[in-house]
């Protein structure tokens, strides 16, 4: 746990002192800023397979799901992005603490499907009501966001737009992890009965968790729209939570620096992999595997080992 | 709506019934011994399906035989993967079974993409009989014929389950790993057992279904989620649940787009499905067929 | 924990970072018989693999041509190739990665709606040309600066339907569609221009292309008795629906976009594609003077299936274009340059018929209306 903190402090100087390095690189900045946006939706995810140790398949609803938001207030009504971007965060919010409960009433596999079903129903209506959302063809020009008369139009602007938010999030991932509620989440990963027993309200603990698990997705959604310009359901489909599954996994699926390594490499990886061209699959799914099957701590989890091993051997 | 219309919704909705319910078998036989929910399953169907139309049509093999090919494939690769992937991740819970499967089911897809490239793949009917017409509605030679199979194939399986040695020690591993360890049972063997007769299940699956909708090499995924949807609806512990769940689940998709819209078909099914487990968290048949 | 375990992290995490940035960002270097890039994103892998893999085909076929015909003016065309997943925000980024190379010129690729609008909206800020073998969508696209479209519009597509079927005296007409983009498009203009072409859509039903059956929504459809029926999807589903349909006794005439193009509808649909009708972009087996070389050659590299599809076609003919435009430019080849003699491109190929000037998609004659016939495309009668 204290090293979670330590990471928590020094990530922000990270964040602030990168662009120095890379403002010059437009595809460093690229990357910098889709890991922070991917790094908001783990944190998220973090908190609800990690440690509430649930298998939700709905990130990529809430992800769609806020960016849908934020960009139809800001194309349809002229709402300023900034505020689509809260209206994405408290939509997702309401959605996920009512579906909280019925939904987390479900165990394992069965709460996996109904949340891929909810998945599914979003993205039909999105494609069904080609109108108001602009259909399966989507909607092209988003607006930047802006404060005043000051637009994050340019990488560099947004990147400090981006990690602003995913260090808030991270602040937030950082105290629920510590709070009462944390620990809560953690006795609940343990053991259900143990926690119970111990006067923890597992309900409504996994209620919050789920909530919170939908509202930063949600906001990193419209996040990710705004930054591209263009939406369409096609970035929001089963896969893309399936996906963000599994590298949640490879990163470490328990921890916030696991949620910092999955977004790094959710973000890193297909680009890499890119120039394998019909290759890049099967050495993506060879380097999963290798991962669930040797370090199922995940990356993060597989460091923190080492060190402490090192530190063991350093101290003797 | 007149009759003929209504009793080619029920022939719709029973051929896509058929699919998931051949599919959805192959989830329940792997869960009900194991407890693990194998994300690769519809990649045996794929497997099934693919290696049969290619033995057909590049190297003319007549098509029962070329089927077989596919069955056994199918087999080989299930038993592969159990005894190489999954044995040696019992111990590690659930979540990372999951995301074994899951692997799998990527891997398997991203190889046979590079083997057999994207076109779908194409094979003659089993059988050339005529289809069942009745009343202006139409049911297809192929949906007769992977009915019939489909419950020569679940009765083969309940009696199994109830008459041999292996099938009750598989009902054993079910309830509890480690009591059916202790009673002598070789629960890896089990485990690899049911496997291998999920993966056959799914290539006989998949063999049949070439002729009708094609197979192509990235057919699989989109196969598991529909089977662990129906065995989920039904009552993923229990293949008759399963075979139950998918024939519901397509029976509801038909008449969705016959009666309402095509449109919400997906939209009307997910809340269907979401209504269900909200009031039946385990699955609608799980008490009905818990014997089974 | 210890000091010694950040600094640790902090060393590996500079380290990863360093390596990743180095990894993507290229080495800048000027040599005058260098290879001339052409950057490539193309969906490879995901739903959209096999028009990833047609267009790759096409392209290779080009580059083949064009380098053992000695290249541009003794420089070899060398392709930078990226695979974008059928994922649109990943094609983004692909964009990126190869605008931050300053050997690329032009970037070609992007094989479906989503993929092409992502790459667009990311080419307009980096400044780079960009072909694609999508179709233009809207005016917002068409004001795009570095954004050109080689694949027939959807107004066009169901325009040349509609013209056909006043020709054969078709009054009534029955839909079915995917529920994806070009089902969409397909479906918004039928409905605009119908009353133009005295044609009256009297039964609309979707589907997805991965389903299964579609006799639900066929037997809806017969219940309004169209006078002819179009299949707006693409293959596997698609062929699926023409099999359904004559299953169900459903004999009216059929048609079909451009998703529904070669001969794996064929394969799948057997009996039942016969006499379908469909707007492609070359017909094989009868090619337009303008596709004969391109059909010549496509035939002797394949023996057993000589007749490409259109969208071999237009690969073939997004570096065919490239070519030609950096052949028009005085060297040093800039970005600028390149772009603006793309624009200027008054090009007649295989599978599309441009002239940017005017805008930056196709123009009409792109289309050739072909007809499934004894198992080979023919030009419709």
């Amino acid at each position: 746990m204290n090293s979670y903190r330590k990471a928590g402090w020094l990530l922000p100087v990270v964040a602030i002192i990168l662009p120095l390095f890379i403002g010059g690189l437009p595809s460093a900045l690229n990357l910098a800023i889709l890991v922070g946006i991917y790094f908001t939706v783990c944190i998220g995810l973090t908190l609800i397979f990690g440690i509430g140790g649930q298998l939700s398949l709905a990130p990529a609803a809430f992800y769609g799901l806020g960016a849908y938001t934020s960009a139809l207030l800001s194309t349809r009504l002229g709402v300023p992005v900034l505020l689509g971007f809260v209206a994405a965060g408290v939509l997702c919010g309401v959605i996920g603490w009512l579906l909280a409960r019925p939904l987390l009433r479900l165990r394992a596999v069965y709460l996996a499907i109904a949340t891929l079903a909810f998945g599914d129903i979003l993205n039909t209506l999105i494609r069904a009501n080609s109108e108001i959302t602009g259909g399966s063809s989507g909607i092209v020009n988003l607006p930047s966001p802006a404060l005043g008369s000051f637009e994050f139009n340019t990488p560099l602007r947004y990147y400090f737009l981006v990690w602003a938010i995913a260090l808030f999030a991270l602040w937030i991932g950082n105290n629920i992890v510590k709070s009462r509620i944390g620990i809560g989440l953690r006795g609940l990963a343990e053991s259900e009965i143990g926690a119970a027993s111990c006067g923890i309200d597992v309900a409504r603990y996994k209620a919050w968790m789920f909530t919170i698990g939908a509202i930063l997705p949600g906001v990193a959604g419209g996040l990710l729209v705004h930054y591209l310009g263009f939406i369409s359901p096609d970035s929001f489909t089963t896969q893309f939570s399936i996906l963000i599954v599994m590298i949640l996994a490879v990163g470490g699926r328990d921890s916030l620096l696991g949620a910092l390594t999955g977004a790094i490499l959710v973000t890193v990886l297909p680009i890499m992999l890119a120039s394998y061209e019909k290759y890049s699959p099967v050495i993506f799914a060879v380097l999963f595997l290798g991962s669930v099957m040797f370090m199922p701590k995940g990356l993060a989890g597989a460091a923190m080992a080492a060190m402490s091993k090192w530190r063991r051997s350093r101290n003797d | 709506m007149d009759l003929s219309a209504a009793l080619q919704f029920v022939f719709s909705g029973i051929t896509i019934g058929a699919f998931y319910a051949f599919v959805a078998l192959g989830v329940s036989i792997v869960f009900s011994s194991s407890g693990i929910v194998n994300f690769a399953q519809g990649q045996f169907v794929m497997l099934g399906g693919m290696v049969a139309a290619t033995l057909a049509a590049n190297a003319h093999w007549p098509v029962p035989v070329a089927m077989l090919c596919g069955v056994v494939a199918a087999a080989a690769g299930g038993a592969v993967m159990a005894r190489l992937f999954v044995l040696p991740m019992l111990r590690a819970g659930e979540f990372p079974l999951i995301l074994v499967t899951l692997g799998l089911g990527v891997l398997i897809e991203a190889l046979a993409v590079v083997f057999w490239g994207t076109d779908p793949q194409m094979l003659d009917s089993l059988l050339k009989i005529e289809p069942l017409r009745v009343m202006g509605a139409t049911l297809s030679s192929d949906s007769i014929t992977i009915l019939c199979v489909l419950a020569i194939a679940l009765i083969a399986f309940t009696q199994f389950l109830r008459r041999t040695r292996w099938g009750r020690a598989m009902r054993a591993t079910a309830i509890d790993r480690d009591v059916a360890a202790s009673l002598g049972i070789n629960v890896r063997a089990v485990i690899v057992l049911s496997f291998t007769m999920a993966a056959a299940f799914g290539g006989l699956a998949g063999a049949l279904l070439t002729p009708i909708i094609s197979t192509g090499a990235q057919s699989g995924f989109q196969m598991t989620l529909k089977a662990i949807t129906a065995a989920v609806l039904g009552g993923v512990a229990s293949p008759i649940g399963a075979v139950a769940g998918g024939l519901l689940l397509g029976m509801i998709e038909a008449m969705s787009s016959g009666y309402v819209s095509s449109t919400y078909q997906n939209v009307i099914a997910s809340v269907v499905l979401i209504v269900l487990l909200f009031l039946r968290p385990r699955g609608l048949f799980t008490a009905l067929t818990r014997q089974a | 924990m210890t000091h010694h375990h950040s600094s640790i992290a902090r060393r590996h995490f500079i380290a990863f970072v360093a390596a990743t940035v180095a990894a993507i960002t290229p080495q800048a270097y000027a040599q005058s018989n260098a290879p001339i890039k052409i950057g490539a994103i193309l969906d490879q892998s995901g739903p959209v693999a096999p028009l990833g893999q047609f267009t790759r085909a096409g392209i290779d076929m080009a580059l083949k041509e064009v380098n053992a015909a000695g290249g541009v003016r003794g420089r070899q065309i060398e392709l930078v190739s990226l695979n974008s997943e059928s994922k649109p925000d990943l094609a983004a980024s692909l964009a990126v990665r190869l605008s931050g190379d300053a050997d690329v010129m032009a970037i070609i690729g992007g094989n479906f709606a989503s993929s092409s609008n992502s790459i667009g909206a990311t080419v307009e800020k980096q400044a780079i040309a960009y072909i694609t073998p999508t179709a233009l969508l809207n005016d917002a696209q068409a004001k795009w600066k570095y954004s050109y479209f080689t694949l027939a519009e959807f107004s066009d597509m169901a325009k040349q339907i509609l013209v056909y079927a006043q020709k054969k005296g078709y009054k009534k007409a029955g839909l079915i569609r995917v529920e994806r983009e070009y089902g969409e498009q397909g479906s918004k203009f039928l409905h605009q221009f119908a009353a133009q072409y005295g044609v009256t859509l009297v039964a609309e039903e979707r589907g997805a292309d991965g389903d299964r059956d579609f006799t639900a929504q066929l037997t809806k459809i017969r219940q309004a008795n169209p006078d002819f029926l179009v299949v707006w999807f693409a293959n596997p589903g698609g062929s699926l629906v023409l099999k359904n349909a004559r299953q169900l006794g459903m004999t009216q005439p059929m048609m079909a976009p451009i998703s529904m193009d070669g001969s794996v509808t064929i394969k799948l649909a057997g009996q039942a594609a016969e006499g379908v009708v469909i707007t492609s972009q070359i017909a094989g087996s009868e090619p337009l003077p303008r596709q004969k070389a391109f059909i010549d050659a496509y035939a002797k590299a394949h023996p057993d299936a000589p007749e490409p599809n259109s969208f071999e076609a237009v690969g073939y003919d997004l570096v065919k274009m490239t070519v030609e435009a950096l052949k028009k430019v005085d060297p040093p080849y800039t970005r600028a340059k390149v772009r603006d003699a793309i624009n200027a491109l008054d090009y007649q190929g295989a599978g599309t018929v441009v002239k940017y000037k005017n805008r930056n998609g196709p123009s009409e004659e792109t289309l050739v209306m072909i007809q499934a016939s004894k198992g080979h495309f023919v030009l419709a009668k």
